[in-house]
């Protein structure tokens, strides 16, 4: 239970935090949440599954109370909650960082997470789905870019309007199930004929927040006017919500979507892929240069779920553990060049790593993370996931496989506007203990996990093996 | 009523339902606010009317209890509909509903 | 010491180099940065040399597990075999001698520190490339080297005049190999698929007893592979249609071009073709597409470099040019001459590209061949062994380049006269534009400017030692592979050599006999011979210099402008994608989808505005439309109730 209530207590707290303190403390407590769950972590067993919260009780209206967390469950959560602190850390010396709402707003978001990554039960699940909405819609609000309430409104209503066909799902699992907790869902047969326009619902919501091509526009004017710890939170975990619901809600508990909507979804994600990298390479606004390349990076993880097989889930689940570190770091660097150069437009910029040979170095090195160059565990995930897509379809492997060289163009020529050529500007103040170490966390876990993917592969591929079989046992039952 | 003849029960389904109609016709195209509230007075009476012949018809006497209970309504209704109209007329100088439009979204 | 703690020794010193001077470079000075960098690397190099003393049979070193499949394992394994040391002795070794050539070279710059980093990196991933005894390790060192070379080729990313070329460059490189990257990519998985493994010596087990599902002598399967392995070589080894990110490259400090862009990361595509050999031997189909564009890349690229008037560019066509040459030995299935081919041109082009790179260095950073001239007083030992340089690669004879291209196109003319007599032309055009450097760098009269004559001298001894060591390298590396026409015993010494390796046994050719080898011998001698004295009179005697851009017309108009390649490429490939890009950003993006969205909210919106005028405030309409609903209500109760029968 103290993995979900310690957070929101956290939260509660901070609000009435002096603002002096308040950056202090919010990484302090983000290390406190994050050292509960690596506790888990070291004492996981991935046989079985760890309750959060247990009742065993089934409440009115067949509602349950679990929370538990397998070994896909126990990741996310590791990861949730090392986003949270590494955003707290990259966020440090912002002007938001003073702010008590702020960090209050972001450990109830932690809150949120954290019970949506354990929840055991449908509704509980989409309790905390929409839940997380709001702390980061009023985060957004409150402090982002205030020229643009319109595009904050579309990304509102965007997602609301996808979950509520889960919640219509949800309430339909209901006819057919004795109660909404996980199991039961599991191993309730509910008609084929029915069964495929059930798990829709979930799709479509999953897809408006991943975002799948054609779902994505409320992202990129959202992560470019979004504060920079909004955007870091919104891409590193956010839409990872919506992967690990793919993977646990709709892989584990019916395929018969996924079989349905497999084709469309992955020549969706394909292009995604390279639809985001088109664009990332033309757009001169660095924060909306990475909002594409994320994009294409998720349209790719969301093709290789969509195999689902065991090969390219494991794939998927390093390459969101990848993709969140580096959203966390393109962005932190996108966040530092706008704060020192007051622009986002990389026309203006130019030989910032002459003058700022620290920002240069790492900015860099993200870079080329990002590119998933070997010894990285970007380069692990999207061997995996093209494999995967290869495997399951020749042409889509290599139209997919096109982001190696397109996402090489873009990400040099960001790197290369802003930094290489003769530097644009007199000042530009290096980094500061805060971001080198943020930079250096990010490089130091996606090298060991470049070179020891075994070490997320153990943990995760018995409850990956039991999802696919009780997916596909439901399916059976129904035919 | 016993033996004495009994009058089909159509023809007072039907009287009541021609007395409903002109009532509902009344208070979709008069504008005159006093002839709208006669019309509304007319509508409830054919509902009365209803009530009472079911309930001879049936023999049960339940329905003239609720008779009773609409007489007594729609005398309250008739004494607020007027002032209402008193009180608009003192204020608008007419009695046409169709300037009574401030309510308009 | 075990082999294995010596195999991690070799790997992690250049690491440790890396790491040292990366991390704290700055406060060391430059003598000790350089020489850390020199030393990690020199090390090495003794270690190769005690495994090449050792290895008599293929060791195989598993240090850690990397990936733990269901369908396949990945491990992060070495192969010490002939052909790895072989390869690893040519980079540490040349790799020494030019860390020693920077010392003195990059001693003005201000990234030094950085400079030995990026190099020390260098070597450790191009380590990790040959010594890799699988697909994946092999892919970790390929990717790695690319990054290198991106890093060094943009190493002056912040030059005022410069900058912005200089890191276009380096991304034009990055990307080109990215693409052959995706044929390895590619490749991996097809292996993996049939095989299940990606280790060299299990797959040459497998195609070697046979039985795999696929794998037989021109299956769709094998040439698949095979096509997608040398798509990844065309991409690091410069061929067409990826070569020209190599000429670019040359914007790179001159001992990089010297280590990566002719000695080393450039022939990473020869190794691994040859690495796959067992796989090649099955898709002649592929063999012949090789044999075809080693040729016409040999060709198009000897033609571009005749009027090129950039020293580093010439040097760089000729790269391109050798490169082709060698993957025409790949073609011919003679892996272990294309090897040999690898030898001798790291000597000589490393020689070539120092000298050069010496040149530039006492000029005041001059690279235009027609501000020269003269060169030989100044700069009396970059001369000679620039002109052994230039003689070992335009075939002179008894020369290291002699050897190794005679034996190439020995093979060729066996194979394909017709293919020989287009080669052969291309080894002509070879020695015209080397002979036309050469005599206009270092004859005539001096044509610089009166600051670069004050200055110019001959570069200090770290910068002499290592082309003095090439150039006799260069003078006699042919007799690693004799012929046996002079020498019977213990001919051919390098290809029984590497015939030990892994999955490479020694594939046995159509040897011509002597008498005609004695001919293409006597051919290629004259040739070289004619050339030089042709030369030597038009440039010497003569004395015609390089003409001005606008004069040049016809054949040299196009030669100068390298047949306007990269315009073609411009035009066919970069403009539709970035019209794609603003396409898809400006249409799609904004006017579709974005405005669906948008249109989607003000269509709420205006419905929204419709409906709200039927709350016009009139009690008498609000009835008619209760009525009007209680009406519809009935009729529908009517229609449901009501048996239609």
């Amino acid at each position: 239970m103290e993995l979900v209530l310690i957070p929101l207590l956290l939260g509660v707290l901070s609000f009435f935090i002096p603002s002096k303190w308040v950056k202090n403390t919010s990484i302090l407590f983000a290390l406190i949440s994050l050292s509960l769950v690596l506790v888990r972590l070291g004492s996981f067993d991935p046989k079985y599954i760890e309750y959060v919260f247990h009742t065993g009780k089934v409440f009115k209206l067949g509602l349950t109370f679990e929370m538990a967390y397998d070994g896909i469950g126990i990741v996310m959560l590791s990861l949730s909650n090392l986003v949270i602190f590494l955003v707290a850390l990259a966020n440090y010396n912002k002007t938001e960082a003073n702010s008590p709402l702020f960090a209050g707003l972001m450990f109830i978001m932690q809150f949120g997470l954290n019970g949506l990554f354990a929840a055991q039960d449908a509704v509980l699940f989409y309790v905390f789905w929409e839940f997380t909405l709001i702390p980061v819609f009023l985060m957004l609000y409150w402090f982002g870019a205030k020229e643009n309430q319109q595009n904050l409104l579309k990304f509102f209503l965007y997602t609301l309007f996808g979950s509520l066909f889960m919640l219509l799902s949800i309430l339909a699992i209901g006819v057919y199930s004795t109660s909404y907790a996980y199991e039961a869902i599991q191993y309730t047969a509910i008609p084929a004929k029915y069964a495929c326009w059930i798990f829709t619902g979930f799709l479509i919501a999953f897809a408006v927040k991943i975002p799948l091509f054609p779902f994505h526009t409320w992202q990129p004017n959202t992560y470019s006017t979004a504060p920079m710890a909004g955007t870091m939170l919104l891409s590193a975990i956010m839409l990872k919500m919506a992967l690990f619901g793919m993977i646990k809600w709709m892989i584990g508990l019916n395929q018969s979507a996924l079989t349905f909507w497999q084709w469309p979804v992955i020549i969706l994600g394909v292009i995604g892929i390279l639809y985001g990298a088109f664009i990332a390479m033309r757009e001169i606004n660095i924060r909306k240069v990475f909002a594409f390349a994320s994009i294409s990076h998720l349209g790719l993880i969301a093709a290789g779920i969509m195999v689902f097989s065991i090969d390219s889930i494991q794939g998927s689940i390093i390459q969101m553990i990848n993709h969140s570190l580096i959203a966390i770091g393109l962005f932190l660097a996108a966040g530092i060049i706008e704060d020192r150069m007051g622009t986002t437009n990389l026309r203006e910029m130019g030989g910032i790593a002459k003058i700022a040979p620290q920002f240069g170095f790492w900015f860099g090195v993200i870079l080329f993370i990002s590119l998933s160059v070997p010894m990285t565990a970007g380069f692990i995930g999207e061997f995996l996931l093209i494999k995967a897509i290869f495997d399951f379809n020749v042409w889509m492997g290599i139209l997919s496989a096109l982001t190696l060289v397109i996402g090489a163009v873009y990400m040099i020529r960001a790197y290369q506007m802003s930094s290489m050529g003769a530097p644009t500007m007199a000042t530009f103040s290096d980094l500061k203990w805060n971001e080198v170490s943020v930079f250096a966390l990010i490089t130091i876990l996606a090298v060991t996990l470049g070179l020891y993917p075994d070490f997320i592969f153990s943990i995760v591929k018995p409850s990956i093996k039991h999802m696919l079989e009780a997916g596909a046992d439901t399916q059976l039952i129904i035919k | 009523m016993g033996s004495s003849a009994t009058v089909n029960i159509d023809f007072f389904v039907i009287l009541a339902s021609l007395l409903f109609v002109i009532g509902a016709f009344g208070v979709m195209i008069r504008r005159n606010m006093i002839v709208l509230l006669m019309c509304i007075e007319l509508m409830l009476n054919a509902v009365n009317l209803l009530f009472v012949s079911f309930s001879t018809y049936y023999g049960n006497a339940d329905a003239q209890i609720f008779v009773f209970f609409i007489i007594v309504v729609a005398a309250a209704e008739a004494t607020v509909g007027l002032s209402i109209l008193i009180l608009a007329y003192r204020h608008l100088r007419s009695i046409d509903v169709s300037i009574f439009n401030k309510l308009k979204g | 010491m075990s082999i294995s703690m010596l195999l991690i020794s070799l790997l992690c010193l250049p690491l440790l180099g890396a790491i040292i001077n990366g991390l704290y470079g700055k406060h060391l000075s430059k003598g000790i940065s350089g020489g850390i960098g020199t030393a990690t690397v020199a090390i090495s190099f003794l270690i190769v040399l005690t495994f090449f003393g050792q290895i008599s049979e293929p060791v195989k070193v598993t240090l850690f597990r990397l990936i733990h499949l269901d369908s396949f394992d990945i491990n992060v394994s070495f192969l010490i075999d002939q052909l790895s040391v072989w390869m690893a002795l040519i980079i540490t070794g040349i790799g020494t001698l030019i860390h020693l050539f920077s010392m003195g070279y990059m001693k003005h710059d201000e990234g030094y520190y950085k400079f030995f980093t990026y190099l020390n990196l260098f070597i450790f991933a191009m380590l990790l490339l040959v010594l890799g005894s699988n697909y994946f390790v092999l892919f970790f060192g390929w990717e790695g080297v690319g990054i290198c070379s991106f890093l060094l080729i943009g190493f002056h990313y912040s030059d005022p005049i410069k900058g912005i070329s200089n890191s276009l460059a380096a991304r034009k490189a990055f990307v080109m190999n990215r693409i052959g990257d995706a044929g390895l990519v590619f490749a991996a998985f097809m292996l993996l698929n049939t095989f299940h493994t990606l280790e060299f010596d299990s797959i040459a087990k497998m195609v070697k007893e046979g039985g795999v599902e696929g794998i037989s002598m021109n299956s769709i399967l094998i040439i698949a592979i095979t096509l997608c392995l040398f798509l990844a070589a065309t991409g690091k080894s410069a061929q067409i249609p990826l070569f020209t990110w190599l000429p670019d490259a040359m914007a790179g400090p001159t001992p990089v071009s010297a280590l990566i862009h002719a000695a080393t990361m450039v022939t990473a595509g020869i190794y691994m073709v040859t690495r796959s050999n067992f796989l090649f031997e099955l898709a002649p189909y592929a063999k012949d597409v090789m044999l075809y564009i080693g040729v016409a890349t040999s060709l198009v690229a000897a033609f571009m470099a005749l009027r090129q008037n950039d020293i580093k560019k010439v040097l760089a066509y000729s790269t391109v040019s050798q490169l082709g040459l060698m993957v025409v030995a790949l073609g011919l299935g003679a892996y272990t001459v294309a090897i040999f081919h690898v030898t001798t041109h790291a000597f000589f082009k490393a020689l070539l590209f120092l000298g050069s790179g010496s040149v530039i260095h006492g000029m005041s950073d001059e690279q235009d061949i027609r501000m020269m001239g003269g060169l030989r007083k100044i700069m009396p030992i970059t001369h000679l062994t620039f002109l052994i340089g230039t003689l070992a690669i335009s075939g002179f004879p008894l020369f290291s380049g002699f050897y190794s291209k005679d034996e190439i196109i020995g093979y060729l003319f066996v194979e394909n006269p017709i293919l020989y007599g287009v080669m052969m032309f291309s080894i002509v055009l070879t020695a015209v534009y080397m002979f036309r450097l050469y005599f206009l760098t270092f004859h005539g009269e001096f044509r610089g400017t009166e600051h670069q004559k004050d200055h110019a001298h001959e570069s200090p001894i770290s910068m002499t030692l290592p082309l003095m060591v090439l150039a006799v390298l260069s003078v006699f590396g042919g007799l690693l592979n004799l012929p046996g026409l002079f020498l019977h015993q213990g001919a051919h010494w390098l290809n029984h050599y590497l015939s030990g390796a892994a999955g490479l046994g020694l594939i046995e050719h159509p040897e011509s006999n002597v008498n005609t080898t004695l001919l293409l011998m006597g051919v290629a001698s004259s040739v070289s011979i004619a050339i030089l004295i042709w030369a030597y009179v038009t440039y010497v005697k003569q004395g015609s210099l390089a003409k001005a851009d606008s004069d040049l017309k016809g054949w040299e108009l196009l030669s100068s402008k390298k047949l306007y390649w990269d315009e073609l490429y411009h035009a066919l490939i970069t403009k539709p994608v970035e019209w794609l890009g603003e396409q898809l950003k400006q249409v799609i993006e904004i006017k579709v989808l974005n405005a669906g969205i948008f249109g989607l909210a003000a269509l709420t919106e205006k419905t929204g505005n419709q409906v709200r005028k039927l709350q016009n405030g009139l009690v008498s309409s609000y009835l008619f439309w209760m009525v009007i609903g209680l009406i519809m209500l009935i009729v529908s109760y009517l229609i449901n109730t009501i048996h239609w029968n």
